[in-house]
C-alpha cells in the first residue's frame, strides 16, 4: 500500500460482496412491483377527481350559505396560539433544557404530518429551554416563547461552521429565552477519520445572553477527535459538555465531562473517560447526555452499533466528577443478565424531569422469547434515585416521553402498525395510539417535547438530507394533529 | 446501457414507456440494493419503494435523460435512507447472551455465509460511506460512472472512496477490540 491503496482489503470487500449478491428475482417480483406501480397511478387518478369533486362541493355550499366568514372558519385550521394553554396539572412542563441533535432522516414516504400535509421549513437543529422552543436554520438562531407561534430571529456564531466530516457540530444549548451556548470546531481541525492520534479537534465555546445577538468565544480545553459532542445547560451559570469516543474510536481516543461555572466564561475538565486499557476502571458513558441540576448529570446508551461497555443510564450527582450506573428494573431480567447499553437496550432520550423530584425515561428493549420490540417507560418520584417500570407497551420508542401532565404521556414509537405516537392518560396503566396518527401518515418523530398540557413539539427527520435535518412540528391539542412550524425568513 | 426515453409528459404513451423503463430496471435495482442493505428481502422492499417514488416523480425525466441513472439515484437515496434508519435504530435480536452480536447488527443472509468480522465494520460506517462501497464493490462501477449516479466531480468520488476505505480499516480495528472484549 503506497498510494493510499489497500488491494488487499478492496479484495476483501470485493469477495464480500460478491456473497451478498441475490441471485435471480423470483417470478413474482417484478410482477409484484408493476402491481404496485398500477395501484399507484389508479389512486392518483382518483385523487385527482376526488380533490376537484371537494372543490366543487365547496364551491355549491359556500354559494349555498353565503358568506365567507363560515368559509374561513372551515378552512383555517386552528392557530397553535389561539387557545390558551390549559395550566398542566403537574407542577409544570418539563424544567431542564435540552437538545437534541439534528435527526436521521427517514424514508420519503414518512415526511408529512397527518393533518397538514404540507412541507415545513428545513432546520439544521431544534432544542427546548423552560418556557420555549429553539431552531437553528443555516446562520439564523431562532427563538419562541410562545409555544412556536412566532420567532425572534438571532444569529449563530461567526464560527459556526464545522468540518465536513463531524456531523456533530455546532452543538447548541440554551438555558432560557436569553442564554445560548454554541460549541463549534475551532480552525485548523484535522479529521482523517481514522482515529489517528494525529487527528485534531479543538473546540470553541461561543456564548450569548442576548438571544443570540452577540456573541462572546472562549476555548475548551482539550483536543477531542472522533468524539461526539454534547452538551447541557441547566441554567445560565453552569453547564457541561461531554465529549464521549464515538464507537469507532473507543478504546483509542479518550472521553470527558468539561464544565463551566461561570455562564461559559471558562471551562474546566472535571472527569475524564477511559481509553480501551482503562476501561474497567472508568467505563464509558453514553451520549445521550442531560443535566437536571447544577450538579446532576445523566448519560445514556444511544442507539449505538455496540457492543459498547458502558451503563444503559449513569448518573452523576458531584456535577460530573464521578459516575454510578443507575439500575433501571426489569432491564437485567430482560436481557438475560447482561447489559451492553446501545446494542440491544438503549434509550429514545435523555430522561424527562418535571421537578426535582419527577423524571421518565423511555427504553428500547424486546422481549426475552419473541424479540417483540418494547417501548420501556421508567419512572423515577425521588429525583432518579430509584426507578420503577411502569409499563412496556409493544414498539419501538424513536423519541423520549413527552410529558403532558401527571397522567398523560406521549412516546413516539416508529414500528407499531397503525401508530405513529402512543398515549397513556393513566399514568402508564394502558397505553393506545392517538386516533388519527396511522403508521401510514404519520411522520416518523425523532423527538418530542410536550411544552404545556396541550402544546407539543416534535421533530421529525428531512429525507435524503446531507447533513441530515428536520422539520418541527407543533400541536396544540395534545398531540392529536400536527402542524409544520412556520418559522420566519432571515 | 443508459436507454434514452422519450418525451414524458402526460398521457397514456408517455406513462407507459415510464412504466416500461422501470420494470426493465428492478431487476438490477434490486442486485444494487442487496449490496447496499445487505439483505435481500429489505432490497426488495426498496426497490418496491423506488419504483413508486420513480412513478411519482416521472416528470423528472426529461427527454433526453438517462433513465439507468435517474432510476439508480432514486434507489440509493431509498437504500441510504434505509440504512440511516437502521443505525438510529439497530435491530434487535433476543436478549440472551447467547444472542448478543457482536456490532449489533443481525447478520443479513450474505453476512452469513461470508466474512462477518468485515460485514460488522461495513455496518459501522455511514449511510454514505456503506453506500459507496456497494457502489463501487459490489456493483463495480468506474470511477466516472460513480460520479455520474453521485452528481460528484471524480475527483472528489476518489477523495471518499480513499478516505471511506481508511475509515474501514479504522473500523475493522474497532470491530476487533469488540469481539475480544466479548470473549
Amino acid at each position: 500500500m503506497t498510494d493510499g491503496r489497500d488491494p488487499e482489503l478492496e479484495a476483501r470487500v470485493r469477495a464480500l460482496y460478491r456473497t451478498l449478491d441475490p441471485g435471480p428475482a423470483g417470478a413474482g417480483f417484478e410482477h409484484r412491483v408493476a402491481q404496485a406501480v398500477d395501484r399507484r397511478a389508479r389512486s392518483r387518478e382518483r385523487r385527482r377527481w376526488a380533490v376537484s369533486s371537494a372543490a366543487a362541493s365547496i364551491v355549491v355550499a359556500l354559494a349555498v350559505l353565503g358568506g365567507l366568514r363560515l368559509a374561513a372558519q372551515v378552512a383555517t385550521p386552528a392557530s397553535p396560539s389561539a387557545s390558551a394553554p390549559a395550566p398542566s396539572p403537574v407542577p409544570s412542563a418539563p424544567t431542564k433544557p435540552a437538545a437534541i441533535a439534528s435527526a436521521t432522516p427517514t424514508s420519503p414516504a414518512a415526511t408529512a404530518p397527518s393533518t397538514s400535509p404540507t412541507t415545513g421549513t428545513a432546520l439544521d437543529r431544534v432544542g427546548w429551554f423552560p418556557g420555549g422552543l429553539w431552531a437553528v436554520r443555516g446562520p439564523s438562531l431562532l427563538v419562541s416563547t410562545d409555544d412556536g407561534a412566532t420567532w425572534r430571529i438571532g444569529t449563530m456564531p461567526g464560527s459556526a461552521t464545522s468540518p465536513e466530516q463531524d456531523p456533530w457540530l455546532p452543538v447548541v444549548a440554551m438555558a432560557d429565552a436569553s442564554h445560548a451556548v454554541v460549541l463549534t470546531a475551532a480552525p485548523g481541525a484535522v479529521l482523517t477519520g481514522s482515529g489517528s492520534a494525529s487527528d485534531v479537534l479543538h473546540l470553541i465555546a461561543s456564548r450569548s445572553s442576548d438571544g443570540g445577538r452577540t456573541w462572546t468565544s472562549s476555548a475548551i480545553p482539550g483536543n477531542w477527535p472522533g468524539t461526539i459532542v454534547s452538551l447541557a445547560f441547566p441554567d445560565a451559570q453552569h453547564g457541561f459538555v461531554q465529549v464521549m469516543p464515538d464507537r469507532m474510536y473507543a478504546g483509542v481516543v479518550e472521553g470527558a465531562v468539561i464544565a463551566t461555572t461561570d455562564g461559559g466564561r471558562t471551562w474546566s475538565i472535571v472527569s475524564r473517560q477511559a481509553t480501551w486499557a482503562q476501561r474497567p476502571l472508568n467505563p464509558w458513558l453514553g451520549s445521550e447526555f442531560a443535566a437536571s441540576d447544577a450538579t446532576t448529570l445523566w448519560a445514556g446508551a444511544n442507539a449505538e452499533a455496540g457492543p459498547v461497555a458502558h451503563p444503559v443510564l449513569a448518573v452523576s450527582r458531584d456535577a460530573g466528577r464521578t459516575w454510578q450506573g443507575v439500575t433501571l428494573p426489569g432491564l437485567a431480567e430482560a436481557v438475560g443478565g447482561t447489559v451492553y447499553g446501545g446494542t440491544q437496550v438503549w434509550l429514545a432520550g435523555p430522561p424527562t424531569f418535571t421537578s426535582a423530584t419527577d423524571g421518565w425515561l423511555a427504553a428500547a428493549g424486546s422481549e426475552t422469547k419473541n424479540a417483540n420490540q418494547l417501548t420501556l417507560v421508567f419512572r423515577t418520584t425521588d429525583g432518579g434515585r430509584r426507578w420503577s417500570l411502569v409499563s412496556q407497551p409493544l414498539g419501538q420508542p424513536s423519541g423520549g416521553v413527552a410529558v403532558l401532565d401527571a397522567a398523560h404521556w406521549l412516546v413516539p414509537v416508529d414500528n407499531l402498525p397503525g401508530s405513529g405516537i402512543l398515549q397513556t392518560d393513566d399514568g402508564g396503566g394502558a397505553w393506545s395510539p392517538l386516533p388519527g396518527a396511522g403508521a401510514a401518515t404519520t411522520p416518523w418523530l425523532v423527538w418530542i417535547h410536550a411544552l404545556d398540557a396541550t402544546h407539543v413539539a416534535a421533530a421529525t427527520p428531512v429525507a435524503n438530507s446531507y447533513p441530515d435535518r428536520v422539520t418541527l412540528l407543533l400541536s396544540s391539542d395534545a398531540g392529536r394533529s400536527w402542524t409544520p412550524a412556520i418559522l420566519p425568513s432571515p | 446501457m443508459a436507454e434514452r426515453v422519450g418525451v414524458l409528459t402526460s398521457g397514456d404513451l408517455g406513462d407507459d414507456l415510464v412504466r416500461r423503463t422501470l420494470l426493465a430496471r428492478v431487476d438490477a435495482a434490486r442486485r444494487l440494493a442487496a449490496y447496499i442493505l445487505r439483505d435481500a428481502t429489505a432490497a426488495e422492499d426498496a426497490v418496491q419503494q423506488a419504483a413508486l417514488l420513480a412513478w411519482d416523480r416521472r416528470r423528472t425525466l426529461h427527454a433526453d435523460g438517462d433513465a439507468d441513472g435517474w432510476f439508480t439515484r432514486i434507489v440509493v437515496n431509498v437504500c441510504r435512507d434505509e440504512l440511516r434508519r437502521r443505525a438510529r435504530r439497530p435491530h434487535l435480536v433476543a436478549l440472551t447472551p447467547e444472542h448478543a452480536v457482536p456490532g449489533g447488527q443481525v447478520p443479513g443472509p450474505g453476512d452469513r455465509g461470508g466474512d462477518e468480522e468485515l460485514a460488522a465494520a461495513i455496518a459501522r460506517l455511514t449511510s454514505d460511506e456503506q453506500t459507496l462501497l456497494a457502489l463501487r464493490f459490489g456493483r463495480e462501477l468506474t470511477v466516472p460512472a460513480l460520479a455520474a449516479i453521485l452528481r460528484v466531480p471524480e475527483g472528489t468520488v476518489k477523495s471518499r472512496l480513499h478516505s471511506t476505505l481508511r475509515r474501514l480499516r479504522a473500523a475493522l480495528d474497532a470491530e476487533r477490540r469488540a469481539r475480544e472484549d466479548l470473549q
